[in-house]
């Protein structure tokens, strides 16, 4: 077969896969916030609620797609695929298990793949800020702009959490990292610089309690305030997709990849993956049900006066000690 | 350091992450509604209802008691003669129109108290949802009992006492406890599980249109039932028609529920 025939199936594959994924994660959302609210949730459509989210994508296509008069008409419809390509595009370089001779199941083996990761997520940010921008009315204005703020400064503190494990195992390349993990997970060496990522990573994914950009108790709904049916239901996926992402870095990174912990290899490589990057989507979800939002001079406040220092503390010790090792 | 300590303040997370997941298995209060029921009050005001005499006459003489008592003007009577050959009611008249507008009707119960035939009565039946507002203006032939299925309950029949919260009605065992005079509401199983005094009841989708029996129906003095009694009827009840002399085929089983009235 042609390697491009073979990137365009992996590719499907994985489209459906995350698609998929993404469908069921926002029911599990929705069923985890029930019950930790003492409600059932969804359980009307289809057994256990299972049809929930084909009645939703059904419900958001066959709304009327508006764009108000004020808007940008192209970069206002331009925005959602923004977010939505580059949440996408992403999963080019994640590996999601190993074969036995090592080679990493992606679709393409970049030996940067943290660093492409990174680079791709911060163009996805232009897709809140060109959306809310472009809507032509105040609330959405209001939420890129603070999501505008909030990455910047996140941003930050989420590159210097990465250095250190980047540090210990001496490779940019993502299954690199994994195996520098086989003995040891960079949770470990790491705590500091895991925290910290973990907390980044909820605020750059705009999720509670960070989720100022759509914070519908001051900006009705941030800068998704204008959009409908299915500009809206892009704007949606890319959120979900994109805590996907931030969980399968997280499990990559820090959480040994496809390792089995204590060796236990009864389940496959990839059946350890997907126990990780789910224990991390819970516990997104258990934080939303949980905290309350941050003020918006707090979250500056601990993303620079806190977060960062840390971060860089942590990256500064880190050094030392690998140097100190040779 | 005031607000550092507050900003934080990790132990408090923790915390509210464990309260959080400890709810995560609490049991949930939800009733699944349209397929599992709540037992009503015993006294629940719903629906109404127009009775009958147990020989098919309607209680109600058209006398407009209900609609002069009513505090939101919802009833509507239009009076009209009884004649010999078309006999409606016991009485001299009868309510040509009855009309009831459940929307703007406070289901207080007043007209139940007003009227003197124990005619109208509120029934406990309470999902009338609808998509026209005009539907909802009750007119005769919705309000009262279809003949075939019997005279309807009278309201002292209803056990008394008015429980403090809807759902705990402990003295009810089961919506078909008979003896307790006010029977189901819908069809359907009771669910095995009773919840600190609240029943459920496990409903199918169709409404009980059976009629309730009642403790004056099962009560000894019922051979009233008894064929062909011409002379025993009436003499308990002086609200029975007098003019039994024409006698259909079962005039005389007419007051029995009324019997305990006296």
């Amino acid at each position: 077969m042609p390697w491009w025939l073979i990137v365009l199936i992996k590719s499907a594959i994985l489209l459906f896969v995350v698609i998929t994924s993404f469908a069921y994660a926002m029911l599990l959302e929705r069923k985890i916030l029930g019950w930790m609210q003492l409600r059932p949730g969804p359980n009307r459509v289809g057994p256990w609620g299972m049809l929930q989210p084909a009645a939703d994508a059904a419900k958001l296509m066959l709304k009327e797609d508006l764009t108000p008069e004020t808007a940008d008409p192209l970069l206002y419809k331009l925005a959602p695929f923004i977010s939505l390509v580059t949440a996408f595009a992403v999963y080019a370089v994640i590996p999601f298990g190993a074969s036995r001779s090592g080679a990493p199941w992606s679709i393409g083996n970049v030996n940067a793949g943290i660093l492409l990761i990174l680079a791709i997520a911060s163009i996805g940010i232009y897709g809140i800020c060109l959306g809310g921008w472009a809507s032509g009315s105040k609330y959405p204005l209001l939420g890129s702009v603070r999501s505008t703020a909030q990455m910047i400064s996140y941003e930050l503190a989420m590159g210097f959490s990465l250095i250190g494990v980047l540090m210990l195992a001496g490779t940019t390349s993502l299954d690199g990292i994994v195996s520098a993990q086989a003995r040891l997970w960079f949770f470990i060496p790491q705590f500091a610089g895991f925290v910290i990522y973990v907390i980044t990573a909820v605020a750059e994914t705009n999720r509670a309690p960070f989720d100022l950009v759509e914070a519908e108790t001051e900006l009705v709904a941030g800068f998704h305030t204008e959009y409908s049916g299915l500009r809206f239901g892009l704007f949606f996926i890319a959120e979900y997709v994109n805590m996907l992402t931030v969980s399968c870095v997280a499990t990559l990174l820090f959480f040994g990849g496809w390792n089995a912990p204590f060796g236990w290899a009864v389940i496959p490589g990839i059946g350890w993956f997907v126990i990780k990057v789910a224990a991390f989507m819970f516990f997104y979800m258990w934080l939303r049900a949980t905290l309350p939002r941050l003020r918006y001079d707090r979250l500056m406040a601990f993303g620079w006066k806190v977060l960062i220092p840390i971060a860089m503390l942590n990256l500064v010790g880190t050094a030392i000690v690998v140097a100190y090792r040779g | 350091m005031a607000t550092r300590k507050r900003l934080y303040n990790v132990g408090a997370i923790l915390r509210g992450l464990s309260i959080t997941f400890g709810f995560m298995f609490r049991r949930r209060p939800t009733i699944q509604y349209p397929s599992v029921k709540k037992q009503h009050a015993p006294r629940f005001h719903g629906l109404h209802e127009l009775r009958r005499y147990a020989d098919g006459k309607e209680r109600c003489i058209g006398c407009e008691l209900c609609s002069s008592v009513c505090p939101a003007n919802a009833i509507t009577v239009i009076g009209a003669e009884n004649s010999a050959e078309d006999r409606r009611s016991p009485g001299e008249r009868y309510a040509a129109r009855y009309e009831i507008d459940e929307l703007r009707c406070i289901f207080c119960g007043m007209c139940e108290e007003a009227c003197p035939t124990d005619a109208i009565v509120l029934t406990p039946r309470f999902e009338m949802s609808d998509y026209r507002r005009g539907s909802f203006i009750y007119d005769k032939d919705r309000l009262l009992v279809p003949g075939e299925a019997g005279v309807g309950t009278a309201p002292d029949d209803r056990p008394g006492g008015i429980p403090g919260d809807l759902g705990r009605v402990a003295s009810i065992k089961s919506t078909t406890d008979i003896e307790r005079g006010y029977s189901a509401t819908w069809r359907g199983e009771i669910l095995t599980k009773q919840r600190k005094g609240l029943t459920l009841v496990k409903a199918d989708r169709s409404f009980e249109t059976r009629p309730f029996e009642t403790r004056a129906a099962r009560a000894p003095q019922d051979d009233t039932r008894a064929p062909q009694d011409d002379t025993r009827a009436p003499q308990d009840d002086t609200r029975v028609p007098q003019d039994d002399t024409r006698a259909p085929r079962d005039d005389t089983r007419a007051p029995q529920d009324d019997a305990e009235h006296d």
